[in-house]
């Protein structure tokens, strides 16, 4: 319910920048007019429904928007969905890789080096997630291409080659720079989480029966110490989205984050609303997943 | 328990007759372990740079000293020097595209971060401290409505509304300041509403209502201070979080305008010439950058680790 609400203020508050700025016609035609006659003003002004309240206007631009309308760019006056449509593969591709990274290096990393305490594992997760969490992306990528594409030759630096569903040798880099903050995050919370759980009564318990140490692990503590990650998960995704938008312009990927980025440099207002009410579709349908995995995990919300 | 020790140690060996005590590099080491020197030391660094920047800076930070000195190497690079002798000064970190010297660049944004994150902060803890404080003392729809608006906000990918309000109102100083601080408040809510939920029912509290104190009053000198050690550490560990996203702003041309200088459009400078092996343009700003969010989050950490451990799960 909140995700919805979320999706439907967001999209508003767009609208409210939009409008409580300036005359939000001038962000379809600019100022000096391009020899744009008042008449031809007014006219544009009521075929874009700019004379309306903006509730109106906004409760217009959603109802097109669930039948799939997201009005037309201003730029090339193609349809925004046919604009945005061939961007979600890319998008896509690096996002779900970068997770699926950031899952497999985050969790299990933060697992080992709370169960291994002040060992070398838990040495290398702290140093992990200290430098994950303060290192900027953007730098990161351009590094990585100085270092992997320049110097040594063996990566290629930009875009994912042509077409295939899996270029890994375009996704490396990408995908550690969208999922090393990430994984970081992942990592602190699980390391927190399972130290907490292997400190408590049940798992003491567990170990007075004579449960053997992995079986501990597995069975006793880990469930409970997935629990925090999983909720943190939705804020995550959402720094995935920011991400997406440095990452596909850091390796010139022709994805939606780009297309937002380009679309800034155009003016290009409709196609701007209508990436981040895509974004935030995805982002509530992200949420909604990670409750569902919530209640598989945690079986106390399942029977209350 | 030490001279204890120190007795074994001379009944084992029996040669022993000195103290013991620790060795110098020892008590180093545990000095840096107990105390977070390096990281204060790089944040004063930044605020020192930052406070006495115009007088720091070797060269004018916006200004090109010759055209031959394009993207001139740090110091170290003799040969280039040798070769391009039109070039009268040896720029210590190299220069950028425009033959500004990279150092007093530098310098100058970290004036720019320190003072943009300030001011995002201190407006930012200052509405998000009254929110979480009214909400966590009302209770009740107040609270409902806070929270609920607290959850909306916070699933708001916020360089998107950047861009969007760059593409509307042009990016300005302001405006940068403005969006920062609306990402920052929403961190304090959350953890300042649940413990003002806890100190609304503590005797002393319900001591001064019957008092007659004013709920202001009760919000302002019983629970507030209260709250100064949640407060500094959500703070410090916000910080770091706040100078990436300024940084990533200016990176994506939506951030504080040319041509000051930030550390983001530093990095953005020179992305274009990493393909010619120029590494100095982009390298030093995200060093920077790096270096002073780590320091923030390693200070945090300590700090929460010292004054604050119910807060271990905020860190994100």
């Amino acid at each position: 319910m909140s995700a919805i609400l979320s999706l439907v203020g967001a999209t508003f508050l767009v609208f409210v920048i939009a409008q409580s700025t300036q005359d939000p016609l001038l962000l379809y035609a600019k100022p000096g007019n391009y020899g744009i006659s008042e008449e031809q003003k007014t006219a544009l002004r009521k075929k874009l429904g700019l004379d309306r309240p903006v509730v109106i206007q906004y409760a217009l631009w959603f109802g097109r928007a669930m039948k799939g309308d997201l009005g037309s760019s201003i730029f090339d006056e193609l349809p925004v969905t046919k604009k945005i449509g061939p961007r979600i593969k890319p998008t896509l591709q690096v996002g779900l890789s970068a997770w699926l990274f950031a899952t497999v290096v985050g969790i299990p990393l933060g697992v080992l080096s709370a169960v291994k305490r002040a060992s070398l594992w838990d040495y290398f997760g702290r140093v992990f997630a200290l430098f994950g969490q303060a290192v900027p992306n953007f730098w990161l990528g351009i590094m990585m291409i100085l270092f992997f594409s320049v110097r040594l030759g063996w990566l290629p630096s930009y875009g994912l080659g042509d077409g295939g569903w899996f270029p890994w040798k375009h996704l490396i880099m990408p995908v550690i720079v969208l999922g090393t903050s990430t994984a970081a995050g992942y990592l602190r919370i699980t390391r927190s989480s399972m130290l907490e759980i292997l400190d408590s009564e049940f798992v003491k318990l567990a170990r007075a029966k004579g449960v053997s140490n992995g079986w501990v692990i597995w069975k006793h503590a880990l469930r409970n110490a997935l629990i925090p990650p999983l909720t943190v998960s939705a804020v995550l995704m959402a720094s995935f989205i920011t991400g997406s938008l440095i990452t596909e312009t850091v390796f010139s990927i022709p994805g939606i984050g780009r297309l937002a980025v380009e679309s800034v440099s155009n003016n290009d207002f409709p196609l701007l609303a209508g990436i981040t009410l895509v974004f935030i579709a995805v982002w509530v349908v992200v949420n909604f997943l990670s409750d569902v995995m919530y209640v598989v995990i945690d079986p106390r919300i399942r029977l209350s | 328990m030490a001279e204890q020790r120190a007795e074994t140690v001379e009944s084992v060996t029996p040669g022993f007759t000195g103290k013991l005590e620790r060795s110098l590099p020892l008590k180093v080491i545990q000095f840096l372990r107990r105390w977070p020197v390096i990281p204060l030391a790089v944040l004063f660094l930044l605020v020192f740079t930052g406070v006495f920047a115009p007088w720091l800076t070797p060269h004018d930070p916006n200004v090109r000293t010759s055209l031959s000195d394009r993207n001139a190497p740090p110091f170290w690079y003799s040969q280039w020097y040798e070769e391009h002798p039109g070039t009268e000064i040896r720029f210590i970190l190299g220069a950028d595209p425009q033959g500004r010297d990279i150092l007093s660049r530098l310098i100058d944004g970290a004036r720019i971060s320190l003072l943009v994150v300030a001011v995002a902060l201190v407006v930012g803890a200052t509405v998000g401290t009254a929110l979480g404080l009214v909400s966590g003392y009302y209770g009740g729809y107040i609270d409902e409505v806070i929270s609920r608006f607290w959850d909306i906000w916070a699933a708001i990918p916020f360089l998107l509304i950047a861009l969007i309000i760059a593409t509307v109102v042009g990016n300005t100083l302001w405006t940068v300041m403005g969006l920062l601080a609306m990402v920052s408040w929403s961190a304090f809510v959350r953890n300042v509403r649940a413990e003002a939920l806890s100190l609304r029912d503590r005797d002393y509290v319900l001591q001064s209502r019957i008092g007659g104190a004013s709920t202001f009053r009760i919000m302002w000198r019983h629970i507030l201070p209260n709250l100064v050690n949640t407060i500094v550490v959500i703070a410090t560990l916000r910080v770091g979080g706040l100078i990436l996203a300024e940084a990533s702003l200016s990176f994506l041309g939506v951030g504080i305008p040319r041509p000051q200088a930030t550390w983001g459009n530093m990095v953005s400078d020179g992305r274009g010439y990493i393909i010619d092996n120029v590494w100095w343009v982009s390298f030093w700003p995200g060093l920077a950058i790096f270096l002073v969010v780590m320091s923030l989050n390693f200070l945090g950490d300590w700090l929460r680790d010292r004054w604050d451990p119910r807060l271990r799960q905020v860190s994100t």
